[in-house]
């Protein structure tokens, strides 16, 4: 089922907002380039809501001491633990298969924002 | 001895003779510095003869009996020092325990863990390692040798160049002193291991402060703190990336302990998720280069039983990383076939004892 969230205009680049759908958590996130995505709010490791942590990059790496960034404001980060999730795919950054977090399919409807639950 | 001793005597010698052992941790040793006047150059040579150098002996402990930190009855003819005597080695330890293998560590941290003057600590090293394979070596095949090297990586790397093809040398020993080997610095050394096939050797000098820029005040305080320096350099290994730049590289740390093992990976592991991108060339979990980079030695033993040991295996996910060691001629040797607890598996017995080590050393 689709629910409207709020208006295009309250989400803006780079930011998110925390929502409650069917009793569930959920972050609904305007990345850099202006596309939305959704994921389940809450941390698998301690619980605390994604929403209160920040929209980062990261860095990879293959040599000592190198350190490239990327995913600018693709990386969702938790505020406790700083466990980093990816926030087109909700996958943790260390264990991408095993750790993850839900993902929502999100649209946008005439100045309106959908998630889609179920 | 009491018929109880006797019975248990005869029975530790009749399995013996069917038990395949390899002691990872044997110390052979120069009787003094004028044994290695023969290998050195005509230059250095004169620090020792017209000179009188003698290393620094920087530890301030003195054990609580004669023969210090030997075994007492380690010495040879004429107080001979503990290791220094062949023949004695070989019928005290490899005859009378049916060793298979023994990979001599030696006893010369001292050139490894020198600060400064690193020109005369190589040749040390250098002469060092001929004295190896001259008087040890080449003596008998059970013996295996491992490489001492300067700390300043290029001279580390031209003596592994030199001495590192003889059949017999298994590894390179990296002393624990007071710096941390992971430092990209040395990483050359772990190059050199990698393409001369040659394991990593890490064991403790008299060099150790451990924490805090000082000894212990007591020998019990700091030998019950060695593993922390252990850690130390674990630490330094992963989260400088030797294992991602060489995977197949090897490290066996030898007279560390190995009960902290589970802590350890699982303190790295529980870091690492939330601050990987501090060391993002760190590709995998620690745990796994715990599993596939990493051997840990078994002396001293601590005298667990076998239900908590097991527990142990258990929590270190894999019974391939511990293997047996002596630590002959030193006071807290470890017999083979009085250290294992007797209720473990004989195929677990066989693992510890031989074969994580023979597949360790490729032999």
């Amino acid at each position: 089922m689709k629910y409207s969230v709020c208006e295009t205009k309250e989400l803006k680049t780079g930011k998110m907002k925390a929502v409650t759908i069917e009793r569930k958590s959920i972050v609904v996130i305007r990345s850099q380039n202006g596309k939305l995505y959704a994921l389940r709010n809450v941390c698998p490791h301690k619980g605390p809501a994604l929403s209160d942590g920040s929209l980062e990059g990261t860095c990879t790496g293959s040599e000592p001491g190198e350190y490239t960034l990327e995913k600018m404001g693709e990386i969702l980060k938790c505020p406790w633990h700083n466990w980093e999730f990816d926030i087109k795919t909700g996958c943790s950054l260390f264990d991408p298969e095993n750790v993850r977090v839900k993902t929502y399919s999100v649209t946008e409807e005439e100045g309106t924002v959908y998630v889609q639950v179920k | 001895m009491s018929i109880q001793e006797e019975i248990v005597s005869r029975q530790s010698k009749e399995k013996a003779t069917d038990i395949k052992i390899i002691d990872t941790d044997v110390h052979h040793d120069i009787a003094s510095v004028d044994d290695l006047v023969p290998y050195l150059s005509d230059h250095w040579k004169r620090y020792i003869t017209d000179y009188k150098w003698k290393p620094t002996k920087s530890l301030p402990f003195h054990q609580v009996r004669s023969g210090t930190k030997y075994r007492g009855d380690t010495f040879g003819e004429n107080n001979k020092p503990p290791g220094s005597d062949f023949e004695l080695l070989k019928r005290q330890l490899l005859d009378e325990h049916n060793i298979t293998y023994a990979v001599l560590g030696g006893w010369f941290h001292e050139a490894t863990v020198a600060t400064g003057w690193y020109e005369f600590a190589s040749a040390r090293a250098s002469a060092y390692n001929d004295y190896t394979i001259e008087q040890w070596l080449n003596k008998d095949k059970r013996l295996l040798g491992s490489i001492t090297i300067p700390a300043d990586p290029v001279a580390a790397v031209r003596e592994i160049d030199r001495v590192g093809p003889h059949p017999q040398m298994v590894q390179i020993m990296m002393s624990i002193g007071n710096f941390a080997w992971g430092d990209p610095y040395y990483h050359p050394i772990f190059e050199a291991a990698n393409r001369h096939g040659l394991v990593i050797g890490m064991h403790l000098s008299a060099d150790i402060s451990v924490q805090g820029g000082d000894f212990l005040r007591y020998y019990v305080a700091w030998r019950a703190a060695h593993p922390q320096a252990y850690m130390t350099q674990v630490i330094s290994l992963i989260t400088n990336g030797v294992f991602d730049k060489y995977p197949n590289l090897k490290v066996a740390l030898i007279e560390g302990g190995f009960e902290w093992v589970p802590f350890m990976m699982n303190r790295m592991d529980a870091a690492y998720k939330g601050l990987r991108q501090e060391t993002p060339w760190v590709k995998r979990m620690p745990r796994d280069y715990f599993h596939d980079n990493m051997r840990f030695s078994t002396q001293p033993w601590h005298d667990i039983s076998a239900k908590h040991f097991l527990d142990i295996i258990d929590m270190m996910g894999t019974d391939k990383t511990l293997m047996f060691s002596t630590d002959y001629p030193h006071w807290d040797f470890d017999a083979p076939m009085r250290t294992l607890p007797p209720k473990i598996s004989d195929d677990l017995k066989n693992k510890i004892l031989f074969e994580n080590a023979r597949e360790l050393y490729n032999l």
